[in-house]
């Protein structure tokens, strides 16, 4: 009985170490790395083309002297779960973004949010952040910020800054303006 | 034998570990989870960061890119080069990424950057499996050099020296391990893999210097270590799977349980082969029935039953595998192994039953699979498997929906350096899956795709942008000539002939001192009055009252005459201030002109953008050309890797029909002799009680 126990071990695993093998002979290897090599290098192509498309855009849509940009960081966490922003410019809401966990979390660790890019013509404007989310004790927050710039012939630049303020225990929203 | 635990490990025995296992190895590559924000100084570097942490690594190393030549990136030193080195990781592209980091090691940077760029230089050589480079570069980093939010590398750093160590072998590097193990006391995690990994390679090294007995112990005291984690822990904290805190715990808790339940597996198997199956069934009967090694826990345990001679224990594990859909090695040699204890229990009909149930079921089985691989399709191999994805997908072309789904989604998943969260719903793709190579074929695969649709994206982008070039060049010569008529309708050519006449009378008169030329109209009209007053007096009979007027007017002019004289300077001034201004006004005027003709002739800015968007579309279609043979030899490597697989389980699976025939075969020739019928003596299941 031991002995045809063994046999039966023996094929058994047998099998199981023939099931482990590789069959990959060295022509897939060698095939699967030169794949992988025009893979990279078509990679490294396409972030230039992508990189000369992208300024492209940016001349042709928006050109420095009318282009106005507006980014949104948060340097919060603890009294402020973002759930949604809405930028309005002069009267005209341009933007609106609800945020996913991912999103937040991002922005969290110190990403800022590209949040519009578009034309604004020189002269004075009105520009208005209004931010939702859940503040301390699961209440509800909302909060506008507004600025007032002058734009002028170069490329403006604003941040919608989110930040806690430990002093109120609540965040508190900015807008400021970039050099 | 047991094995060291490793991310292609865990991925062979379990796709929700494997998981886990990944995320930790692979964990962001250069700022860790719980990095504190730091605010960027560069706006770009901002959004390199948004995008960076939300693993687009695609937008992220073009945002770069677009910051580099612009300039580079402002006030944060070197750091950007490392989180570009990470990007290249995560999107595939490790050569670009190594030679980065040796660059950077080239230049004159602070201790703490350096220190990082050795330890990711030292953690792509791992992962090429270039040991002795590896272990060169991680021996050059000083993780006291790092600042705080750098400080979770150091328990990966520590893991990845002892894995290197283990992968040496030597007695001074096995030293190093305990060393490393005993500087992960912070990261429980981490010290429980490269305990595990330790132990395995002891128990590997055989009994000669006490190495079994060292792995066994090791091995031991790690499941103790981990007891605490059940399933009853995971279910409440699964309960509170919204909160993210909850998750990460989740995650920690079901990795533990996953490593503690490989332990256990490992134990029952050198148990096994010790011959104490006592001890073998005793720690096998700890896993779970729901755990991803079940399978195996419950094969290796008919063995050890076996053995032990204990067949109904042997027969109800088998039977509780029959139960599961066939996809593992285990499953496979189920069927065959019933027949075996049937006859080993002396039920000969019951074995013969079985025997002939395993060669029908091995017989569909080889005939399934040589079906599959002579239909073998890409879109059919991606049919058969599952990825994970954040929801996000774009349309393209007429698909197959696995395909469709595969080319077209934009969120599916993956870790670090790029291999897919992928699992397998056709299990006979478990194994190869499982596999390192085909990871990375379909990293590459999905990257080509994605290629594709850029590329698809792109070529309608700048076809609009042509189409906006056209339009805006249209109302340009609108423009133009509206301007042209405007300008024919001002009579540019008078105004220029005047201003000529003007500059000559004027001249003339300031030569000849003609100081009536210069008059002012208050003096013009004056003196148009004395001649009219003069004519008057002229016609007028000569008496006295008329000599007085004429006297009387001669005095006037006289006075007139002499008060033009006194003004001829100021006068001339006057008319020369005013020639003056129309000289520059028409300079000007002049100027603007030649301005729009120049500009009505030439269309510089929009045939530089123009030009700009031709480039583009040329090299668009150059990279879609590449991409077109880059597919098909990616496509080509898949299917081949499907294929080799598949005529591999054929193989097997033949053996096993073999097997089983033969055997049945055997049983009827003895049932035959000893006059018996084929029919079964009673239900198997019914016999399989212990």
């Amino acid at each position: 009985m031991g002995k045809r126990i063994q046999s039966m071990i023996f094929l058994l695993a047998g099998l199981v170490l023939l099931g482990a093998m590789n069959t990959a002979s060295a022509a897939d290897e060698s095939a699967g790395a030169s794949v992988a090599d025009s893979v990279e290098s078509m990679k490294k192509k396409v972030i230039e083309l992508n990189r000369d498309l992208f300024i492209l855009e940016e001349d042709l849509l928006f050109p420095a002297s009318t282009q106005f940009t507006v980014f949104l960081s948060l340097n919060a966490g603890e009294f402020l779960k973002l759930d949604s922003v809405k930028l309005k410019v002069d009267d005209d809401i341009v933007a609106a973004h609800l945020y996913t966990e991912r999103q937040a979390k991002a922005l969290q660790r110190g990403g800022m949010q590209r949040l519009y890019i578009g034309n604004l013509k020189t002269g004075p404007h009105e520009v208005t952040a209004f931010i939702e989310g859940m503040g301390p004790d699961n209440r509800a927050y909302k909060q506008a910020a507004t600025l007032m710039m002058d734009k002028g012939t170069d490329v403006a630049a604003l941040e919608i800054r989110i930040q806690d303020e430990s002093s109120r225990y609540q965040p508190s929203v900015n807008i400021v303006e970039w050099e | 034998m047991s094995r060291p635990v490793s991310l292609s490990f865990l991925k062979k025995t379990m796709w929700q570990g494997a998981a886990l296992a990944t995320a930790l190895l692979a964990a962001s590559p250069v700022v860790a989870d719980d990095d504190l924000p730091e605010r960027a100084q560069d706006l770009r570097y901002g959004a390199i960061l948004y995008d960076y942490y939300q693993g687009k690594s695609f937008d992220a190393l073009t945002r770069m890119a677009v910051a580099e030549h612009e300039g580079g990136i402002k006030g944060h030193g070197d750091h950007p080069l490392l989180v570009k080195g990470g990007l290249m990781l995560a999107y595939g592209m490790s050569r670009e990424a190594r030679s980065l980091f040796e660059q950077l090691l080239t230049e004159d940077i602070p201790a703490s950057t350096r220190s990082q760029a050795w330890f990711y230089l030292g953690k792509v050589f791992y992962l090429e499996g270039d040991n002795a480079n590896a272990f060169d570069a991680l021996n050059r980093v000083d993780p006291e050099a790092w600042e705080d939010e750098e400080e979770p590398l150091t328990a990966e750093w520590h893991y990845l020296k002892g894995q290197l160590a283990l992968r040496a072998g030597t007695a001074k590097a096995l030293k190093a391990v305990t060393n490393d193990i005993e500087s992960l006391s912070d990261a429980p995690l981490w010290q429980a893999y490269l305990r595990y990994n330790l132990a395995a390679f002891e128990l590997d090294q055989g009994t000669a210097d006490g190495g079994q007995n060292a792995g066994i112990l090791g091995l031991e005291r790690l499941s103790e270590d981990l007891a605490g984690v059940d399933s009853e822990t995971i279910a409440d904290l699964e309960e509170n799977a919204d909160d993210p805190e909850s998750r990460d715990e989740l995650a920690l808790k079901r990795e533990q349980l996953a490593l503690r339940e490989r332990t256990l597996l490992s134990l029952g198997q050198v148990y096994q082969q010790q011959g104490d199956t006592d001890l073998a069934l005793a720690r096998l009967a700890e896993i779970s029935l729901t755990s991803a090694f079940s399978d195996e826990a419950l094969y290796r345990y008919s063995v050890a039953a076996s053995e032990a001679q204990s067949w109904g224990l042997a027969l109800q594990a088998l039977n509780t595998l029959q139960e599961r859909p066939l996809f593992t090695p285990w499953l496979q040699q189920v069927p065959y192994a019933r027949g075996f204890v049937f006859e080993q229990l002396d039920q000969q009909k019951s074995a013969l039953q079985a025997y002939r149930a395993a060669a029908n079921h091995y017989q569909s089985l080889l005939d399934t699979l040589v079906q599959s691989r002579q239909s073998l399709t890409e879109a059919g191999i991606l049919a058969a498997l599952r990825f994970d994805a954040d929801g996000s997908s774009t349309e393209v072309g007429a698909l197959s929906p696995a395909l469709q789904a595969f080319a077209t989604e934009d969120g599916i998943t993956a870790d670090a350096y790029g291999r897919l969260d992928v699992q397998p719903d056709d299990f006979n793709l478990a194994l190869l899956l499982s596999s390192e190579k085909f990871q990375l074929a379909l990293r590459d695969l999905h990257a080509l795709y994605q290629l594709g649709n850029k590329m698809t994206r792109w070529q309608r982008q700048l076809q609009s942008f042509e189409v906006m070039l056209e339009t805006r060049a249209e109302q340009r010569r609108v423009k133009i000539d509206k301007t042209e008529t405007v300008l024919a309708s001002l009579g540019a050519d008078e105004w220029h002939q005047q201003q000529a006449t003007f500059n000559a009378e004027i001249e003339a008169a300031d030569q000849a001192g003609d100081a009536a030329f210069f008059m002012s109209d208050e003096q013009k009209a004056f003196a148009e009055r004395i001649r009219k007053v003069e004519s008057t007096l002229a016609a007028l009979p000569n008496d006295d009252s008329t000599a007085a007027q004429r006297d009387k007017i001669s005095r006037i002019k006289a006075y007139f005459e002499w008060q033009v004289s006194n003004q001829y300077a100021v006068n001339r001034w006057a008319a020369q201030k005013q020639l003056r201004e129309l000289n520059q006004s028409m300079a000007a005027f002049r100027e603007k002109n030649r301005m729009l003709v120049r500009e009505m002739g030439s269309n510089d800015r929009n045939a530089a953008l123009a030009e700009r968007v031709s480039v583009s579309q040329q090299r668009i279609a150059s990279l879609d050309a590449d991409l077109d043979s880059a597919l098909n030899a990616a496509r080509e490597a898949l299917i081949g890797q499907v294929s080799g697989e598949i005529a591999r389980q054929e193989s097997e699976v033949k053996r096993y029909l073999l097997a089983a025939r033969h055997a049945q075969a055997r049983l009827s020739d003895l049932l035959f002799q000893s006059g018996a019928t084929a029919t079964p003596e009673a239900p198997a299941s019914g016999e399989a009680q212990p």
